[in-house]
């Protein structure tokens, strides 16, 4: 009898030896392999198929309060939210795994109606699967380690690729000569604020990459927006960032030439200024350039130029409120350029403290001073005031007079007898302009004297004098403007 | 009125999954490369 029980007891030792360890490899096998597996699904549910039940992020990242409507840069927060995210999911699913699985399983080994068949799987799934959560919980943290590394890499990168994309847009404005510039509040821009394309209740005010976009930023209603000149985003509406009015004229497109007009009150600087848009929209015509108003306040305004100077009609008197730039895009064989031409009522010139507020004349190379010699002769306004308070105004806004140029303009050629020879030594001896003439000679290193005509010439069209003029305000600018008459 | 959302998951839709190709990938790579190196 004892034999059977030795035999037994025998046998029962050896189930025992091959049921614990078999038991503990399975467990352990699932258990190392089924943690590292969870949390790739997870990864996958995070990263990939995003299914409805997905429960939130614990710590949403958030923009500043101060930035624009836009969505977060995936790469700027909300990436390690996944991580995170993909984490405690993981966790939650492995976790669970082992309740519903292995410890029940161990559990029913003790309860069945043949425990000491099942108890030693029991205890041998124990000891397996304690080992195989331990292995399987480092490979997954493994894989957790290398998904925030990676992660940690990209926001690098994209961090990277952001300063280098704004250091090339920089270098390409610098390259082209391209300042951008407010024609309400004349404050240079550094880079305009853009409008939303699919809202515009949704202004951007630095588009360029950062923690909302690289190379496309997306607003807050899910419109798709450049960040970058470069990638195009002056085909968005654009706004100046200093006083958030609307700049149409699409800046960093084309250099800007910012143009100032100043003389006495009556001088003839609005006739001069409508003279030279009808001079560029005959180049125009003619197929020789192209010339647009480039916003619809200019195109308003001047519009009725050419009307104006044709039927004789007298220009009204300019307001003496702060002026607006009259934007006029300008594209010849050459290359395209923007004129902010600038017409101050006369009286901001005379009075004191006036001509301080203007301050584009800061901001530009070339001035024209517009005389009426008309005037001059019959003693009503001097000349000498108006340019001695606008050069004092360039002067004080740091404009290096060394490199700037003036333009001194006799308007009203066709009522006066021109002067054969030197238009300033007519200016001189005729008009009494010896002062002036000396001063501009001093404080100018480039300097021309015109006398003009702001009239349409019966059958040859703008007098010869405008186009004169403007082939020398826009020297050295890039434009190639048509030689010779119109 | 959109859903930020949905905004938000349709603008980081490929970022997410160039990102969890990137994992992957270096998932598979690195023990190989650790054993060939």
């Amino acid at each position: 009898m004892w034999f059977v029980f030795l035999v037994i007891a025998v046998l029962y030792v050896m189930y025992l030896a091959i049921a614990i360890p078999a038991a503990a490899a399975v467990a352990c096998a699932a258990c190392a392999l089924w943690i590292p597996v969870t949390y790739l699904r997870v990864l996958g549910r995070v990263l990939v198929t995003r299914p409805a039940w997905l429960p939130d992020w614990k710590r949403p990242p958030r923009a500043p309060g101060d930035s624009d409507p836009a969505v977060l840069h995936y790469l700027y927060g909300p990436a390690l939210a996944d991580a995170d995210l993909t984490v405690r999911v993981a966790y939650d699913d492995g976790a669970g795994f082992l309740r519903r699985s292995a410890a029940r399983n161990i559990v029913r080994s003790f309860e069945s109606d043949v425990p000491w068949f099942t108890a030693p799987l029991g205890v041998g799934g124990a000891v397996g699967a304690a080992a195989g959560t331990a292995a399987g919980a480092a490979v997954a943290a493994g894989c957790a380690l290398i998904h925030l590394l990676v992660v940690g890499l990209l926001a690098g990168l994209a961090w990277a690729a952001g300063t280098v994309l704004r250091g090339i847009d920089s270098a390409v404005l610098r390259i082209r000569h391209i300042k951008m510039f407010c024609p309400v509040c004349f404050e240079p821009v550094p880079y305009p604020g853009y409008v939303c394309p699919g809202d515009d209740r949704h202004p951007h005010h630095d588009v360029r990459p950062g923690r909302l976009g690289i190379v496309g930023r997306r607003c807050q209603c899910g419109e798709p927006m450049k960040t970058l000149l470069l990638f195009g985003s002056a085909r968005m509406s654009a706004f100046c960032p200093h006083c958030d009015h609307l700049l149409e004229h699409r800046p960093g497109e084309a250099p800007e030439i910012v143009l100032p007009f100043f003389g006495a009150v009556g001088a003839g600087k609005t006739r001069l200024l409508f003279s030279i848009v009808t001079q560029l929209q005959a180049w125009d015509a003619a197929g020789q350039l192209t010339t647009e108003f480039a916003d619809s306040v200019t195109k308003r305004e001047l519009a009725v130029a050419e009307g104006i100077l044709s039927s004789g009609e007298t220009t009204w008197a300019t307001p003496p409120e702060l002026p607006r730039a009259h934007v006029i895009r300008l594209s010849s064989g050459r290359g395209t350029r923007i004129l902010h031409m600038f017409d101050a009522a006369g009286e901001r010139f005379v009075n004191p403290g006036r001509a301080e507020e203007l301050r584009y004349l800061g901001t530009s190379r070339t001035f024209v001073l517009v005389i009426d010699p008309l005037s001059v002769r019959s003693g009503a306004v001097p000349p000498d005031r108006a340019y001695h308070r606008a050069h004092q105004t360039i002067q004080a806004m740091g404009v290096d007079l060394k490199t700037a140029r003036l333009a001194v303009v006799f308007s009203r050629a066709d009522m006066i007898s021109a002067p054969d020879g030197d238009v300033a030594e007519w200016a001189v001896n005729e008009l009494g302009l010896a002062n002036l003439v000396r001063s501009v000679r001093i404080q100018f290193s480039e300097k021309s004297v015109f006398m003009c005509a702001a009239a349409v010439m019966e059958g040859t069209g703008m007098h010869p004098s405008v186009a004169a003029l403007l082939r020398w305000m826009l020297a050295g600018e890039g434009v190639t403007l048509p030689a010779g008459p119109s | 009125m959109s859903d930020p959302g949905k905004v938000r998951d349709d603008a980081y839709r490929w970022y997410r999954r160039c990102v969890f190709a990137i994992v992957l990938v270096t998932i598979v790579a690195l023990p190989v490369l650790l054993i060939l190196l």
